[in-house]
């Protein structure tokens, strides 16, 4: 019988015969007191309390891929994914960030071409939920500004955006709503917005205008030139709504001005 | 007595899960403190912050982590671990809790996490390495943290000393509060075949400072500590003994699978503090 291994290296033994059976398991269980029956019901209750919180914790992040792929087939995929790529934090609200790009490889899934922008959407969803409060709105800059002035927009940390070739945001919504009915178009892409209000994440779908105006904003563009680059999108882009849902929403809680030299 | 490891009121709380907050925050109980899980409050901003502050304008919090990970002592797991400590400490700046605590257990190695409470071999190499960790939190914290013995499924060979007299060395040489969590401590006698009284009388009197209570699920053989049940007529009855020993202390029950209605759990806690009260009356009698 071999001896106790130094800390570190017991507990990779442990790591490698939860996730392994065959040698790795073997090895294990030589470290484990008791008979071999008990040693192994005991790893046995670890592997599935293990397996059990890091499947949960990954479900609760991508609710939607759960549902559209149904319980066996995720949990198979998420044990996939925990064996290649292992929790990062002790904090399990972390876990799955590189999860979209899994399921872009991940053969079984091939026939569900939008399950990997499904999931990049619903990370987003995750993000924007934990993402620090923005100051209060404060727009008395719109109030004061003058023709020489430039006018800028800054965006809500908590927010996102996401272009796809696939109606992400129709679907996500839609099992928002738990309805049975399903009829989604799936020709039509989207350019979605997340956001934040009252604590709770709300997802929204873009014009081409709408989204080359914001994106211009987000990326530091002053009013006058995200209107350029949405009518460069879209002649009949429509300033005055398009701002207003904006504000209203908190998507741009804080206006600033610049004085044009 | 007033403790040195904590500011929480002797008597009975609750562990405060997602889906009680909203009516919680709305109907609030009489009820002295509660814990909520450190890591579920690690995020920035939005609605669970909010929460959790809005809660501690009223009763007392004690923040119970379940990540630093004590029990992992290679050079990778330890520079994850401070990252977490990073956001264990704003989190910790922005509530004020009332105590602060973590598992005497491992869950990562080289920097992979499994995010589980998982059995460490009671050796003295273990025991620096513990002790070594629980120093360094504590530093960085600028407070006492209090560390809580875990239910365990399977034991290593070539221990070198039993559970409970490491985890009252690790109180010792640290000077950390032990979370001493009775249902715990009978599942894992069950499991191992040790008596639940042995570990009791092993853990020094002035050390304890919180209890903790919840239910368990038998499961191929082994009590399983599911956190999902009633708490049991022998954990109650471990629970008078510890009262008993340990004098009274902040209580309190855990629940966090098939989570039941806020009155079922608030019930739970009624029944703790009617313990609670019985040992002070007795305490009074004898006085």
């Amino acid at each position: 019988m071999p001896g106790l291994p130094d800390l570190p290296e017991l507990q990779t033994i442990f790591r490698n015969g939860l996730f392994q059976s065959g040698l790795a398991e073997a090895s294990l269980l030589t470290h484990i007191a008791g008979e071999s029956d008990k040693a192994r019901r005991g790893l046995a209750a670890y592997r599935r309390s293990v397996m059990g919180n890091l499947t949960a914790a990954l479900e609760s992040a991508y609710p939607v891929v759960a549902q559209l792929v149904g319980g066996p087939f995720f949990r198979e995929a998420a044990r996939q994914y925990l064996l290649e790529h292992p929790s990062e934090s002790g904090d399990l609200n972390e876990l799955g960030e590189t999860f979209p790009a899994f399921l872009g490889d991940y053969g079984p899934a091939r026939d569900l071409p939008y399950l990997p922008d499904v999931a990049r959407l619903e990370w987003q969803v995750q993000t924007v939920y934990f993402a620090p409060d923005g100051e209060p709105p404060d727009l008395s800059a719109l109030a004061r500004a003058g023709p020489d002035d430039s006018l800028y927009f800054m965006p809500s940390p908590a927010c996102a955006r996401l272009d796809s070739p696939w109606p992400v945001e129709h679907i996500w919504s839609l099992h928002q709503a738990g309805t049975e009915e399903f009829a989604v178009d799936f020709s039509l892409g989207c350019r979605a917005l997340v956001g934040r209000r009252d604590g709770r994440v709300f997802v929204q779908s873009l014009s081409a205008a709408e989204a080359a105006f914001f994106d211009a904003l987000a990326a530091g563009a002053s009013l006058d030139r995200a209107v350029a680059a949405a009518f460069a999108a879209d002649e009949s882009f429509s300033l005055g709504g398009t701002l207003g849902r904006f504000l209203t929403q908190e998507f741009l809680p804080k206006a600033w001005l610049t004085a044009v030299l | 007595m007033k403790s040195a490891f904590s500011t929480l009121p002797p008597c009975a709380g609750i562990g405060l899960r997602d889906p009680h907050h909203r009516e919680f925050l709305d109907t609030r109980p009489a009820i002295g403190w509660v814990e909520v899980h450190s890591e579920n409050f690690f995020g920035a901003g939005g609605e669970t912050l909010r929460v959790l502050e809005a809660v501690r304008q009223h009763i007392p919090v004690s923040l119970h982590g379940v990540g630093l990970s004590l029990g992992s002592g290679d050079r990778a797991s330890r520079e994850k671990s401070r990252s977490h400590l990073k956001k264990l400490k704003s989190l910790v700046e922005r509530i004020a809790p009332a105590a602060v605590s973590d598992h005497l257990c491992w869950s990562a190695v080289g920097g992979a996490y499994l995010n589980d409470l998982l059995p460490l071999p009671y050796t003295r190499e273990a025991l620096a390495v513990v002790c070594s960790r629980v120093h360094e939190a504590q530093e960085y914290l600028g407070r006492p943290l209090l560390v809580e013995n875990v239910s365990s499924y399977l034991e290593f060979r070539g221990a070198e000393l039993p559970e409970w007299d490491f985890l009252a060395e690790v109180a010792r040489r640290t000077g950390c509060g032990i979370l001493l969590d009775v249902n715990n401590i009978h599942v894992s006698a069950q499991n191992h075949g040790f008596k639940a009284r042995n570990y009791l009388a092993a853990i020094p009197v002035g050390c304890v400072a919180e209890i903790h209570l919840a239910g368990h699920e038998e499961t191929d053989g082994l009590l399983v500590d599911t956190h999902s049940r009633p708490v049991c007529a022998e954990v109650w009855a471990l629970f008078e003994e510890a009262l008993a020993r340990f004098g009274p202390c902040p209580c309190l029950i855990e629940w966090d699978n098939d989570i039941p209605p806020l009155a079922e759990l608030l019930r739970e806690a009624g029944k703790a503090q009617a313990l609670l009260d019985n040992r002070e009356k007795r305490h009074a009698r004898v006085a």
